[in-house]
């Protein structure tokens, strides 16, 4: 009798405590996007996106546009998501949450204020990517249609993606990198940065995914340099594939001049590299209290395209490609990397963390002040190219038109 | 009499077994003596039988003495015995001498199958079993004669356990019949068959086959002792031995392996288990049996190694599907939406649009309509049996859909639990996964994925509390058996396979000696 009455007490006690966050997937609405804009009268304007589920419906009719936005102004954004239902009618969920874009004004004030509050939130995956909107108000970049990715967020998403898997301009930072190069001294955070072209009103509207040519288009637009939690500056698209090439980049494609003679870029003849595989070493280190940084690249690569005449089934020519393809990457990564250095003297290549494993003393000594050692550092890039395959034809038929012309 | 007959007798009367078929009368309260007074015995039995359509006593002379042949007309053929019977008085009525009962058989029954009766008991269950008993006036003892057969089905196709590259027969109803099947498949004398007789009322054959030279001597006392301890009043089907035998009621797993295949018998009497056979039913159970048992199926042995562990590894993945899949479901869609992929999630989502009921209600609804469409298919006359398959899958798969009670992916998710629960070769294993479906889809319900795991931990436990006949239901896997790995989640190659499960502990471990792996012949002088 005893032993049924605990076993029915505690079936109840089972039952009774159950369900309490259970959540019908007809009463959640699913978050995909934020923007972060400067308040008119608050500190925060808060769009928040999120998808509406009718729309992706195989079997009832498609209505309605895939997103809905939500505009709210705010001291704090944990309140504001809290206090969404001001206008929403479901309970939002902010665990698909894909991309954070961030108004370059409120990175230029510093954007502390509410990282942690994403990072504190459990719903939050730390896996978004953070973007800085150049043009425009963040609250635009939510909105803007596309007929092959009906959600704006995942459309960046995904182009963030392809762009780091095809020419490496990505470069990769979600919240858990961005806040581990916030903390680290030996290191200062990036992002990318996305920039808004067209007009946003025509984009945002369902009847522009009707034509062909695009409304409004967001596109990256190279790097944002980080002092800290503000904004320092920004770096173009071709040094944020030069800062890549320093953080292990995996694929690109790359063009370089065949031969160093013609003077301007447009007398100059091209040869296109794939490189499928990359690897990177950074060592920091110091001689006669001068820090050096040196990167070295070791590249694999295939040609793609050439517009040189030069025979592609001798060695040599392998070899002279090689050379000049060493020397193009060496010469655009140091100038990446001294732009940084004279422009806004923060590491951001992790340059301090590269020491800190391979001297912690010395860098215990420098850390408060590693930027302006960084600053200072003599940069040394040497890059190792080996170049395997020359697609499927070995001649090129241009070889052997300057053949039939020599002769 | 056979060389089956002979082992049979002789096992029977070897272990002294109790329960013969004098005793079961006794408590029917019918005498047990048989007199030499010929009129009395015929009383005696015309009381007995009074009723009875079928029952006959004909009178007739054998050798000059007045006799008696008393049968069910319905157990035998009545043309046989006419011929025999007959012939017997026809040529016995020239001579005139007096002959006692064992001079008669060996004169004039010389072939047939017999057996003496020296007292009423063994009389009326002889009579009972379809003999002829031939009772001569002033003899101490009467003759039964088993006369051609009574009706039976053939040996046919298994209709429940079919396999695509094997033997091809079934056991049937007739425990002799099924018994012939394990012996002429594995031609040892060593091979044992123990017969018994269970249920007050119907007083059923039932016997333990198993071979003496392996079998542990232990598990096979515990099983006579469990069998001789069943107290019940008829038996209809193995199925009513099975409750009696089990180690445990309380328990959605089955604890005796039941099949319909002799090959499958046989591979269990071999590696070291008891067979009971019970007259009358199809089903053959084989003890002790481990939960591993449930997921292989005796084709696996006739395939290639890698296609049977393949096979193999469906059935486990199988197995856990129709166990999880929908509670799994109803955790991730209500409160786990972090742990689905986005799109994956939105999909969902946008199947659900609309629809009324809360994820639960949707699968109790479309599992419970499920359940009874399978009961009414297996229930109905073959006649209708398209009408409610049509409807079923019309109802369930489409109409429930268009009129927005349910979402699509449910309906995979029904329909994909559904299929994977058929994939036990043996189907009463399914029936614990059915059952426990509906309680972790509950558990879901209430805790989401904490739920499920807090059951599937119970559910666990409970297996490690599991015996079969004694042995640990989980054995090889816990406790662990390295030895026996090569035949539980994989099938390694026959020829790999030299030892027979240890934690049988049988009296000969070692099937065979040396590799036997399969080569060329070697060429002499490096070829």
């Amino acid at each position: 009798m005893k032993r049924k009455c605990l076993l029915i007490l505690v079936m109840v006690a089972f039952v009774l405590t159950g369900c309490w966050d259970s959540v019908e997937l007809n009463d959640i609405a699913i978050v995909t996007g934020m923007a972060i804009d400067p308040g008119e009268d608050k500190k925060y304007r808060l769009t928040l996106e999120y998808m509406n589920p009718a729309n992706f419906s195989k079997t009832s009719s498609q209505q309605g546009a895939p997103v809905s936005t939500m505009v709210q102004e705010g001291n704090s954004i944990a309140d504001l998501a809290g206090k969404v239902n001001v206008g929403a009618s479901r309970q939002l969920v902010f665990s698909h949450t894909r991309v954070l874009f961030i108004n370059e004004k409120i990175a230029e004030e510093g954007i502390l204020g509410f990282l942690d509050g994403l990072e504190r939130s459990a719903p939050f995956r730390n896996d978004f990517n953070i973007l800085i909107t150049k043009s425009h108000k963040a609250e635009d970049y939510v909105k803007i249609n596309n007929p092959l990715e009906k959600v704006p967020s995942l459309k960046l998403q995904k182009q963030a993606k392809s762009f780091a898997e095809g020419w490496g301009g990505d470069p990769k930072v979600v919240l858990s990198d961005f806040i581990d190069a916030l903390i680290s001294k030996g290191r200062n955070p990036v992002t990318n940065t996305v920039v808004l072209k067209g007009d946003p009103e025509k984009g945002s509207k369902q009847e522009s995914n009707m034509s062909n040519g695009r409304e409004a288009l967001i596109l990256f637009d190279g790097l944002a340099v980080f002092d800290n939690e503000k904004l320092a500056g920004y770096l173009s698209l071709d040094d944020s594939r030069n800062y890549m090439w320093t953080q292990d980049l995996k694929q690109t494609t790359l063009t370089f001049p065949c031969h160093d003679h013609g003077d301007s870029a447009k007398e100059k003849q091209y040869v296109n590299v794939r490189v499928p595989n990359s690897r990177t070493k950074m060592e920091t280190y110091y001689r006669n209290e001068q820090p050096v940084l040196k990167v070295n690249i070791y590249t694999e690569a295939q040609i793609i395209e050439t517009q040189c005449s030069d025979d592609l089934t001798k060695i040599d020519t392998f070899k002279k490609l090689e050379k000049n393809a060493e020397k193009y990457i060496e010469e655009s990564v140091g100038r990446t990397i001294s732009k940084t250095q004279k422009e806004y003297g923060v590491d951001i290549f992790g340059f301090g963390e590269a020491l800190y494993r391979q001297d912690y003393k010395k860098f215990k000594d420098v850390e408060d002040d590693w930027n302006k050692e960084f600053a200072r550092a003599e940069v040394v890039v040497s890059a190792k190219v080996q170049i395997r395959r020359a697609g499927t034809k070995s001649k090129s038929f241009l070889t052997e038109l300057s053949d039939g012309m020599e002769e | 009499m056979s060389l089956f007959d002979i082992l049979f007798k002789r096992h029977k009367n070897k272990q002294g077994n109790k329960k013969t078929e004098e005793e079961l009368f006794e408590q029917d309260e019918i005498s047990k003596q048989y007199f030499t007074n010929l009129k009395k015995n015929k009383n005696q039995l015309k009381n007995l039988f009074q009723d009875t359509f079928d029952f006959n006593i004909d009178s007739i002379k054998i050798a000059d003495q007045e006799a008696c042949v008393c049968y069910l007309g319905t157990m035998l053929d009545k043309d046989a015995l006419t011929n025999k019977v007959l012939n017997a008085a026809k040529s016995s009525s020239k001579q005139s001498l007096l002959m006692d009962i064992e001079e008669i058989r060996d004169t004039y029954f010389p072939t047939c199958a017999f057996e003496y009766a020296d007292n009423f008991h063994k009389v009326v269950w002889q009579v009972l079993n379809g003999y002829a008993v031939i009772m001569v006036d002033g003899q101490k003892k009467a003759l039964a004669l088993e006369i051609g057969n009574k009706e039976h089905r053939a040996i046919m196709e298994p209709s429940t356990q079919t396999i695509i590259r094997g033997p091809k027969e079934s056991f049937v109803e007739n425990i002799n019949t099924n018994i012939s099947l394990v012996r002429r498949r594995i031609k040892n004398p060593r091979l044992t068959f123990e017969s018994m007789i269970i249920g007050r009322d119907t007083k059923t054959t039932v016997a333990i086959g198993y071979i003496g030279n392996i079998m542990n001597e232990d598990i096979l006392n515990e099983v006579r002792n469990r069998l001789k301890k069943v107290d019940i009043g008829g038996v209809l089907d193995s199925g009513n031995i099975e409750e009696f035998i089990k180690d445990k009621s309380f328990t959605p797993f089955p604890l005796t392996f039941n099949t319909e295949r002799p090959d499958s018998i046989c591979g269990h009497i071999l590696e070291g288990k008891a067979a009971i056979f019970v007259d009358g039913s199809p089903f053959v159970l084989t003890v002790p049996s481990v939960l591993t048992d449930f997921f292989q199926s005796s084709e696996d042995y006739y395939q290639p190694f890698l296609m049977s562990s393949f096979i193999r590894a469906i059935r486990y993945i199988s197995f856990m599907v129709a166990l999880v899949l929908p509670s799994l479901y109803v955790a991730l869609s209500t409160f786990h939406q972090e742990l689905m992929p986005t799109q994956l999630l939105v999909s969902i989502q946008a199947q659900r649009e609309g629809v009324p009921f809360p994820a639960v209600i949707e699968i109790f609804i479309m599992e419970l309509t499920f359940e009874v469409l399978r009961e009414a298919g297996v229930r109905m006359p073959r006649a209708v049996g398209q009408t409610v398959s049509i409807v079923g899958a019309l109802v369930i798969g489409q109409a429930a859909v268009e009129a927005g009670l349910v979402s699509n992916v449910l309906v995979i998710v029904v329909a994909f639990t559904a299929i994977a629960s058929f994939v036990s070769p043996i189907y009463n294993f399914s029936i614990s996964t059915r059952l426990l479906r509906f309680i972790l889809i509950l558990c879901a319900a209430v805790y989401g994925l904490y739920g499920v795991l807090l059951f599937l931990i119970v559910m666990v436990i409970h297996l490690v509390s599991l015996r079969s006949f004694g042995v640990p239901y989980l054995a090889p896997i816990a406790p662990f058996k390295l030895e026996d790995q090569g035949d539980v989640f994989v099938r390694l190659p026959l020829w790999t396979n030299r030892t027979r499960p240890t934690y049988l502990y049988t009296k000969s471990p070692i099937k065979k000696e040396g590799s036997g792996k399969p080569s060329p012949p070697m060429q002499k002088g490096g070829g």
